[in-house]
């Protein structure tokens, strides 16, 4: 599982003001009574009752903060996806800069769109194959490496490239691999964003459920008051 | 809380006790046993006037039936009964003080001793009205002392103390873990005759408490931490009542005078029922 947005676990610290906020409320009240015997023997009447009662207090502070988490994990976006292998083959043996310019916009665009799960190469097919990145997460490198690919006048390479990429790919069940440039524009129409699972609902409908049962026990015990 | 006692206490006290029909009179037709001096305070009419004239002091008779009568007051001074700003010790100090008076005014002995886990003060056995102010001082000063009440222990220390028998009226909330019934007991198997009044606090009866809380006994300072539902606040009410009418029915049984009083009680009102009340007339 990854999370696509893992910066939305920074909302736990949340809980702390919860905890707080617990402790502020079950501090009990002092009352002083001229004997104990009555309530004593109360008590011993009432002792599976008091089980619960003790018990009430660390269970409805586990349900909140159950509550609290969900909801964080569901802004995290957590998704069951497999990691994708990406090369791109960027052919930049052309005489028109603009067309260049053009593929390396869209590969930036991919670049932006791919998961912290993915990784990506960069190859260039003009004039001689070359390496330019291999199999990185880093998207401020391969954007780098990107930017500084030349325009070459020469013949493409294309083919070998790709055998190269096919070869960097090897049984990798994941792996795409991606042709820009000189009037290819073979963008993969599945590294479009990735359409959300079904966890962060789940994560969502939990924290609906706790938080209904929550509401209903406590309004429950107003009634009862 | 105002103070125990004022100015006008002691002209209360007596209007009380002729109210009630406890006032101090001459035993009629008794046996004369002696003279002693006259002091301010008694009634003219015991005054021989024979033998003043003879001796040329001022004597006054006194009477056999009167000075065979010892009255014991034990007032419970445990901190359960300081609850609620001391209103039921406040009450309960009221109360021996009417009693001390009615007994001294009738020319009884009284003895007075303050108990909470034992007898814990007390003033030696007095006789005469004139004898009020150190009753009173005594009353004024007792603070609330001791840890739990123990009725049992307080009686057996009583009785080793005490040799003559007679009323033992005991003022107190009677809220004694070990059970007030053998405090009694002991009273009544050692041929002291036994008198309750029992003093609660309104809240004790009916405390308006719910939710959760950390109640602390007053007299053990052990503390409870409850959950009070309206459930269990209905249980406790039955239980406080079915306690104050266990003494009711132990009284009953065994023919004790018992009068039972709220603490919020007009302090007249509960005085004026105190000693009216069948059983509590000292004579």
């Amino acid at each position: 599982m990854t999370l696509m947005n893992p910066f939305a676990l920074g909302w736990v610290w949340l809980a702390i003001p919860i905890v707080i906020l617990y402790w502020r409320k079950i501090r009990l009240r002092r009352e002083p009574v001229a004997t104990g015997m009555f309530w004593e023997q109360v008590l011993a009447e009432e002792r599976m009752r008091a089980v619960w009662q003790r018990w009430r207090h660390p269970v409805s502070l586990a349900v909140q903060l159950t509550i609290l988490l969900l909801v964080v994990v569901a802004l995290a976006d957590p998704q069951i996806v497999a990691p994708r292998r990406i090369v791109l083959v960027l052919d930049n043996a052309t005489a028109d800069a603009d067309e260049l310019a053009q593929a390396k916009r869209q590969a930036e665009r991919l670049i932006a769109r791919l998961r912290p799960c993915d990784r990506m190469a960069v190859l260039s097919a003009g004039g001689a194959v070359s390496v330019r990145c291999n199999l990185s997460d880093d998207r401020a490198m391969l954007q780098g490496v990107l930017r500084a690919v030349p325009v070459v006048k020469g013949s493409s390479r294309v083919d070998e490239a790709m055998e190269l990429a096919r070869r960097m790919l090897g049984d990798e069940p994941s792996g795409r691999l991606l042709v820009l440039g000189a009037g290819r524009v073979e963008a993969a129409k599945d590294l479009t964003a990735s359409v959300p699972g079904p966890l962060p609902w789940l994560c969502l409908a939990g924290a609906a459920v706790l938080l209904l049962a929550l509401e209903w026990c406590l309004y429950q015990r107003r009634w009862m008051s | 809380m105002p103070p125990t006692f004022d100015s006008t206490l002691l002209k209360r006290l007596q209007y009380l006790s002729l109210a009630a029909g406890s006032s101090a009179k001459l035993s009629d037709g008794g046996e004369v046993s002696g003279w002693r001096d006259y002091a301010p305070g008694d009634d003219y009419r015991g005054i021989d006037w024979v033998r003043c004239a003879r001796h040329d002091e001022l004597l006054t008779k006194t009477f056999k039936a009167h000075v065979d009568l010892h009255v014991y007051l034990l007032l419970d001074c445990s901190p359960s009964m300081g609850l609620g700003r001391g209103a039921k010790f406040h009450l309960a100090r009221q109360i021996a003080a009417a009693l001390g008076y009615v007994t001294l005014a009738n020319l009884h002995c009284l003895s007075v001793a303050a108990f909470a886990g034992g007898i814990v003060a007390d003033v030696p056995p007095m006789r005469h009205r004139t004898k009020m102010p150190k009753l009173l001082k005594f009353l004024e000063q007792l603070p609330l002392q001791g840890r739990q009440t123990d009725l049992a222990r307080t009686a057996e220390r009583f009785v080793r103390r005490y040799q003559q028998h007679g009323p033992v009226i005991v003022i107190s909330d009677f809220y004694d873990r070990g059970g007030f019934r053998r405090g009694l007991d002991i009273l009544r198997h050692r041929g002291y005759e036994p008198r309750v009044i029992q003093i609660h606090d309104p809240r004790e009866i009916d405390p308006k408490l719910l939710g959760d809380l950390e109640l602390v006994d007053a007299e053990t300072m052990a503390v409870q931490r409850v959950t009070v539902t309206p459930r269990a606040a209905m249980r406790y009410r039955a239980l406080a009542a079915e306690f104050r009418d266990s003494v009711r029915r132990y009284c009953a049984r065994y023919g004790l005078a018992c009068v039972q009083l709220a603490g919020d009680t007009a302090e007249d009102s509960a005085l004026l029922r105190v000693l009216s009340a069948e059983g509590m007339k000292i004579r």
